[in-house]
Order: structure tokens, then C-alpha cells, then sequence
């Protein structure tokens, strides 16, 4: 064989590789979308959360548990419907999202099936977004209470309350609503490249799922490195107490409908097969302040604690990932709605 | 490093390079030692010169030996071979039970981190020193090569321990990247890369969390866990084999089969003659044969039995938990021994429908004793073995022991039938468009389902 044709072999080879690595990746990627489907979502530093998923788009969520849901035209995880009267306001994290049930299982779904008035309403509106935590949740308060004056009652789910001073005392400096800066608008306004991007992300959801690969072994290799940051443990009580106490008074100001935090730590599996419920070191200081603000809390401990010991379920994971650790699952959104159900009709009594 | 790294896939494409363009034998064992020196010395350089020296008095001692074949020479490596392998590995498991058996509190422990792979390299160089000793390979003059053997990078942390008779006269030519070896291994490769971090990782995630608090999961919980530790530790091992004999294939190296279907095994005899064939066979060799084997009085065949299983499971790990796994087997072993020699005597045929029975029980048996393996002491042992009876806990069947278990049933179901209970070789023509296309979509289903997280070889920390 020739120099020259050997050249050529080699070129016809790789062109052949790639023509099959590109029909490969279409027929995964195909495959993918009914696994683990991201949406595009946009950034809302001024919205009543900070970021939320693009407008009329279908997020699957495959790799924790298993959800198919439709994003409504504010960029929440909420059924079709219109707001009735009076209605709750959800606010939380991933795991009020409930990405990793099916959408008729979360709390919110559960709360809404209870209180609507009819199939076409909606009594609780959903608007928890991806690490809306504590501090994000402080801080975008009153947006969401701009962004949503009509209602009559606002949860605010947390799973845990230990955060670091500095976290917390930039929570303090709160955003105010801009219409503009909402997902509807800028999903509505947004240019031709943006379009294209979302189209990317969306029409080939391998690409995510790489990227979420690769992130979360760069995150193991950092732990195995031990380079993990570590929020100290020699903690200035006082201050702590003050700040929760701040913010607490922040809250309380902009609103006078009811303000109910759900407060859900984890379970902890003993080798005697007992829990143990893993409460936040400043759980008590948090506590204190919302009571001294005239803030409900529901704390899912001790029901979380007793369902298990009753019925051996755990509100966390599921049976494509570990028992006890992750989202809440369906027991978990159950046990967190039957609660939620007999505080809402007390509350509005 | 591991395998499916990007340091490794540096190391190995620019070391491919350089084996490939070595004009001479010496050349190639040159770059195979720099090579094993670079995979090693990644993980920590200072148990280099514990590899090294081990070499280094193989290496000696084989010389001496040449001279004079005074018995000294074979027991100087033995001796700092087992040496090694008893302050490094089992110094403290020692000390703690003598100290517990005493009851006397124990001052002496050592802050020990284990080499990594010295109970691999340590028997690959004892077999070199045996087999010289046997005269089945000449005397190694060349240190280079000898020491090329012995860390040869693909196996040196996690076997298969490839005896010295096999892989030495296999260093005798010279070796050239072709195509058809590419493919080989590359495909062997993407079956060990499957089993490890789909299969073994995903399993292991869910058999952990059982493992774990035991206490706290029913009965059926517990069945799926122990069933998805013999798929784990199986798909783990066998995995991390198919990558190595596959990164050595791409090099014109045979290192052996080290697994073949052992769930279709039809005794435990069988199934060391299928499960990690490689140690079994070192053992078989160096061991057994050497006590007498089975040409013997039957009593003392089973004796050999028994001590060749136990020291395989002592080999596994500085724990109770792996002695007494060993010497089960060793028992199982001896009594399925005897079993057969009453169906001879009685003239009772095996049958498929027999054939099936037999697999069904000695999996029994061997998942069973996984349970062993698997506890962190022999304490735990009975929780499982109780707790398969228990309706009250947590019920937890991961839905990936599930699928992954129907698969692996499927193939064992095809080996059976198409092949004689022997592993189908995938050996997939690569020059095929749609072969090509197989490939590339097997290789993105990897990515999509590969487990990321914390997930070291079991079989490393031997």
C-alpha cells in the first residue's frame, strides 16, 4: 500500500468515526430526553426567586426519582390553572420544586387538591426554584411579595437554617420586584441568541447531563482532596440570634398575611436501625426569631420521626438513589402537605 | 490513577507512542518500565521503592540461584515476599487478635497505609522466583524486563497476577500497535469501563446503603443487597480485568482470561475455575500441587483443599471476615468433592435439568458466603443471615439492581446456551460503519449512565 493511499484510508476511517460518533450522540441524546431533560431557565436577580425555568417548556428529571413536568408561563412548576382568591404562595427550594415526583404527588399539588375550589384553579402556587435557599430566600422575599400582592398565605420551605454570618448578612440587603426582570419578560423580549441557546440546551439534553458529569467529579476529586470549605464551628451565638432576628423583622415588614416557614432537616440511619433527626445547630436561634416575629414555623421533625417508626419509610430518596438521603420524596411531599393542610385551615379560620 | 482518567489517558497515548516507535525488544521494555514507574509513582512515589526493592532481590536472588541453585536464593524473596505482605497487610489483624485472645490491651498498632497492589506484585514475583526454581523460565538477566514483568502497569494494582512463565517469553518479541489489537482492547475495555462504572458503581451505591445499618431494611431489602453485592463485586473485579487485559491487548500483550460466567459454575470447584482464575491457578500452582494436589490420599487432598482456600482467603484481606469466607469455600469445596465421588461410585449421570440444579445451589452457596466477605466483622455476619427473615423495615429495592441483574441473568442465559457456559468474546470488526456506530453509541451510553462519585476497586485494597 501506497503512502498516499494509506493517507487516504486513514481519512475515509475518521471521516466514517465521525459520521457514526454524530448518529450515535443523536440516538442517545434521543434517548436522554426521556431521562434527564433540562430546560433553558433564565437569571432574575430582581424576580421573587433568582432564576426560573423557560415558559411553556417540559423538564424531565430521571436521575433522582422520576418527574415529567411543564413549566407554566412564569417560569414555575405549577399546573395550568388561574389563581383563585385568597391563595398560598410556595416559596423553597428544589425540593418544594419537587422535580423527582410526579407533579401531582409534591405538597404543593397535594395542598392545591385539597383547598381549589375547582379542577381550573389553583389554590397554591409554586414557585420554589434550584438552591433557593435560606439566604436567597430572605433576600428575594419581598420581590415574591411584590410579584404576588393577592396572597393570603406565604410558606417559605427550608431544610436547613446553618448558614455562615457572611451568607446571611448579605441575605439582609433585599431586592425589590422589576417587572422586567421576570422570566415572562425575558423569555418574551430575549434576542436571537439567547433563543439559540435554549434551543441547544434543550433539544440536546446529553450535553447537560456531560456537563453535570463532569462538575460532579470535579466535586469529588475536590472532596477526596479534602479541599471542601468548612463553616466554623466556634459560632458567635449572639450574633447569629441578632441576624435570624433581622431577618425575621425584614419579612414580617412586607407582608400581613400569614408567613409559614417549613422547616424539614434529614433523618439519620442508625446501625440499630433507630433516626435520629439531624436538626441545624442554630435550629433553636432560628426558631426563637421567627416566634418573636409573629412567624409560624412547622417543624417536620418530629412527624418525620414518628412516620417512620410507624411505617418504615423515609422522606428522603429513592430507588434509583439511597434511602434517607437527597429530595424529599412522595412520603415526604405527603407528610409535608397533611401538616401544611391542618395549619392552612387553622390559619385561615 | 485510575483507567478511566484523563492522567491515564495521557500517560497511556503518549506511552503508546513511544512503544510503537521502539525499534528494539530493549527499547519496548524500557518504555514499559518508565511507563509502569509513571502509573505507580502517581498514586505515591514512596511505595516505589517498596516495588522496586521487591523486584531488585527477585531479580538477585534469581542470579544466585543460577550460580549455585542453593535453596537460599528461593528463600530470601519468599521469605521478604510473605515478610512484606505480613507487616505491611497483617501485622495489626495479627496483633489485635492476639491481644483480644489474650485479653490484654494492645499498645502496638501501626498507622499502616497498604501499598497499593502488593498482593498482586508480590505474587507475581514470587512466581517468577517458582518458576525458575520449577526450571519452567530461564533465569531473567535482564533487570529491566524482569522488573518491566513484574509492575507491568495494566495489572500491577489489581491483577490478573499473570505468572512469570506466561508473560516472560511473551517479552520476547517485538510487540507493534495494530489495528486488530486496537479494537480487541479497545472493546474489552468498554466491557470492563461498563461493568465497573454502570454496573458495579450504581449497584454498590444502593448495596452500601444496606450494608450500612442492616438493621434498619426488611428481608427482601436485604435479599436485593446481597444480591447486588455478588453482581457489585463481580462487575467490579471482572471490570477492572477487562480494562487491563484490554489496555495490554492495544500492546500486543496476552495476559489470560481471568473471569469466565462464574454464576454458571456448577460446584465451588468450578467456580474458582471461573472466578479470578488467575489467583486461583497461582494458587493451584504454587500451593496445592506443591502439598500434594490430589494425587494423594483422599484425607489429605481435602486438607489441601482446606489450607489452599484458606491462605486465598487470608490473601483477600487482614479480617476474619475473609479467613472464614476462605474456609467455608475450602469446606464447600471438599464436601461437593466428596459428593461427586459418591454419585461415581453410584452411577448417577448429571442431566440438564441436574446441571441447572447444581448452578442454582452452588449460587447459593457462594452468595451466601459473600455475605462473609462483605461484613465488616464476623459479628455482623448473622444480622444478614437473620435479617433475610425480617417483614418489618425499610423497603428498598434499587431500581438498578434490578435492571442490571436481568441483564446480567440475559447473559449468562446466552453463554449457556450459545456457548457452552464459556464468555462470549465481543471481538466487534471495527473497519464495519455500523460496527463503528456501535461502538460510538455504547460509548455515549456509558456517559449518560456511568455512576460519578466515590468508587474505588474493591478488589484494589487487596
Amino acid at each position: 500500500m501506497t503512502h498516499k493511499m494509506r493517507f487516504k484510508n486513514i481519512i475515509i476511517s475518521g471521516i466514517s468515526w465521525a459520521i457514526a460518533a454524530a448518529v450515535a450522540f443523536f440516538a442517545v441524546n434521543l434517548l436522554c430526553c426521556f431521562y434527564e431533560r433540562p430546560t433553558a431557565w433564565y437569571d432574575t436577580p430582581n424576580g421573587p426567586n433568582p432564576s426560573g425555568w423557560r415558559p411553556g417548556s417540559v423538564l424531565v428529571h430521571g436521575t433522582e426519582g422520576y418527574g415529567v413536568v411543564r413549566v407554566d408561563e412564569n417560569g414555575y412548576l405549577n399546573p395550568a390553572g388561574k389563581l383563585q382568591d385568597g391563595y398560598v404562595l410556595m416559596m423553597g427550594s428544589s425540593h418544594t420544586q419537587g422535580k423527582e415526583v410526579p407533579a401531582e404527588k409534591k405538597y404543593s399539588a397535594r395542598v392545591n387538591a385539597y383547598f381549589a375550589e375547582d379542577n381550573d384553579t389553583l389554590f397554591a402556587y409554586n414557585i420554589a426554584s434550584d438552591g433557593n435557599f435560606l439566604p436567597s430566600l430572605i433576600r428575594h422575599f419581598p420581590a415574591a411579595v411584590q410579584a404576588f400582592p393577592d396572597a393570603a398565605v406565604i410558606t417559605v420551605e427550608v431544610a436547613s437554617v446553618d448558614f455562615s454570618e457572611e451568607e446571611l448578612e448579605n441575605a439582609l440587603q433585599q431586592v425589590s420586584y422589576v417587572a422586567e426582570n421576570s422570566v415572562g419578560s425575558q423569555y418574551r423580549n430575549a434576542g436571537t441568541g439567547a433563543r439559540i441557546k435554549n434551543f441547544i440546551k434543550e433539544s440536546f439534553p446529553m450535553l447537560s447531563l456531560i456537563k453535570s458529569k463532569l462538575k460532579t467529579a470535579a466535586a469529588v476529586q475536590t472532596k477526596a482532596a479534602g479541599k471542601t470549605a468548612e463553616i466554623s464551628d466556634q459560632q458567635n451565638e449572639k450574633q447569629y440570634g441578632d441576624i435570624y432576628n433581622q431577618a425575621m423583622e425584614l419579612i414580617r415588614s412586607e407582608t400581613d398575611c400569614p408567613v409559614i416557614f417549613i422547616y424539614h432537616p434529614s433523618l439519620k440511619l442508625n446501625d440499630d436501625g433507630s433516626v435520629n433527626v439531624q436538626y441545624s445547630k442554630n435550629w433553636a436561634l432560628f426558631q426563637a426569631a421567627c416566634s418573636d416575629n409573629n412567624i409560624s414555623v412547622i417543624d417536620m421533625g418530629p412527624i418525620f420521626e414518628r412516620w417512620y417508626y410507624e411505617h418504615r419509610q423515609l422522606p428522603y430518596g429513592f430507588s434509583n438513589t439511597t434511602p434517607g438521603s437527597g429530595h424529599l420524596n412522595h412520603v415526604g411531599h405527603q407528610l409535608i402537605a397533611n401538616t401544611l393542610i391542618g395549619c392552612l385551615e387553622e390559619v385561615m379560620q | 490513577m485510575i483507567f478511566y482518567s484523563l492522567p491515564f489517558l495521557v500517560l497511556f497515548l503518549a506511552s503508546t507512542v513511544f512503544f510503537h516507535l521502539a525499534k528494539t525488544q530493549k527499547q519496548q521494555h524500557g518504555v514499559i518500565l518508565l511507563t509502569n514507574i509513571l502509573f505507580y509513582g502517581f498514586w505515591d512515589v514512596r511505595f516505589l521503592a517498596l516495588l522496586l526493592g521487591m523486584i531488585g532481590i527477585c531479580y538477585a536472588s534469581g542470579l544466585g540461584y543460577q550460580k549455585n541453585k542453593h535453596m537460599v536464593w528461593i528463600a530470601i524473596p519468599v521469605t521478604t515476599g510473605i515478610a512484606m505482605l505480613c507487616i505491611l497487610k497483617y501485622y495489626n489483624f495479627f496483633l489485635e487478635s492476639f491481644c483480644r485472645m489474650l485479653g490484654i490491651t494492645n499498645g502496638f498498632t501501626l498507622q499502616i497505609i497498604l501499598p497499593l497492589g502488593i498482593s498482586f506484585y508480590t505474587f507475581q514475583a514470587l512466581s517468577y522466583i517458582f518458576d525458575v526454581k520449577n526450571e519452567k523460565i530461564p533465569v531473567e538477566r535482564n533487570f529491566v524486563k524482569l522488573a518491566a514483568y513484574i509492575s507491568f502497569f495494566p495489572q500491577v494494582t489489581s491483577g490478573p497476577i499473570v505468572k512469570a512463565h506466561d508473560f516472560l517469553p511473551q517479552m520476547q518479541i517485538l510487540h507493534r500497535i495494530r489495528k486488530e489489537n486496537c479494537y480487541k482492547g479497545l472493546q474489552l475495555f468498554l466491557l470492563g469501563l461498563t461493568k465497573k462504572v454502570v454496573f458495579a458503581d450504581r449497584i454498590g451505591v444502593a448495596v452500601n446503603a444496606v450494608f450500612q445499618t442492616p438493621l434498619a431494611y426488611d428481608g427482601i431489602s436485604i435479599f436485593f443487597a446481597v444480591i447486588g453485592y455478588a453482581l457489585q463485586i463481580y462487575c467490579d473485579f471482572s471490570g477492572y480485568s477487562d480494562m487491563a487485559v484490554g489496555i495490554a491487548a492495544i500492546w500486543d500483550f496476552d495476559l489470560g482470561k481471568n473471569f469466565n460466567m462464574p454464576y454458571l459454575a456448577k460446584n465451588p470447584s468450578d467456580f474458582w475455575k471461573r472466578w479470578h482464575i488467575s489467583l486461583s491457578s497461582w494458587f493451584q500452582e504454587y500451593v496445592y500441587i506443591p502439598l500434594g494436589g490430589s494425587r494423594c490420599e483422599k484425607w489429605k487432598m481435602y486438607r489441601n483443599i482446606v489450607i489452599t482456600m484458606l491462605l486465598s482467603g487470608l490473601w483477600h484481606g487482614a479480617n476474619w471476615t475473609f479467613v472464614i469466607w476462605g474456609l467455608l469455600h475450602g469446606i464447600g469445596s471438599v464436601i461437593n468433592k466428596m459428593y461427586r465421588s459418591i454419585c461415581r461410585s453410584r452411577n448417577i449421570r448429571s442431566t440438564e435439568r441436574l446441571d441447572w440444579v447444581h448452578i442454582l445451589l452452588n449460587n447459593v452457596f457462594v452468595v451466601s458466603l459473600w455475605i462473609v466477605f462483605r461484613a465488616d466483622s464476623i459479628r455482623d455476619v448473622p444480622l444478614f443471615f437473620t435479617g433475610l427473615f425480617r417483614q418489618d423495615g425499610i423497603r428498598y429495592i434499587s431500581v438498578f439492581t434490578v435492571i442490571y441483574t436481568a441483564l446480567i441473568v440475559a447473559g449468562n442465559m446466552i453463554a449457556y446456551f450459545k456457548n457452552e457456559k464459556n464468555m462470549i468474546e465481543i471481538n466487534l470488526n471495527l473497519d464495519l460503519f455500523r460496527n463503528k456506530l456501535v461502538i460510538c453509541v455504547w460509548i455515549f451510553l456509558i456517559i449518560m449512565f456511568a455512576y460519578i462519585g466515590d468508587s474505588a476497586f474493591i478488589y484494589a485494597q487487596f
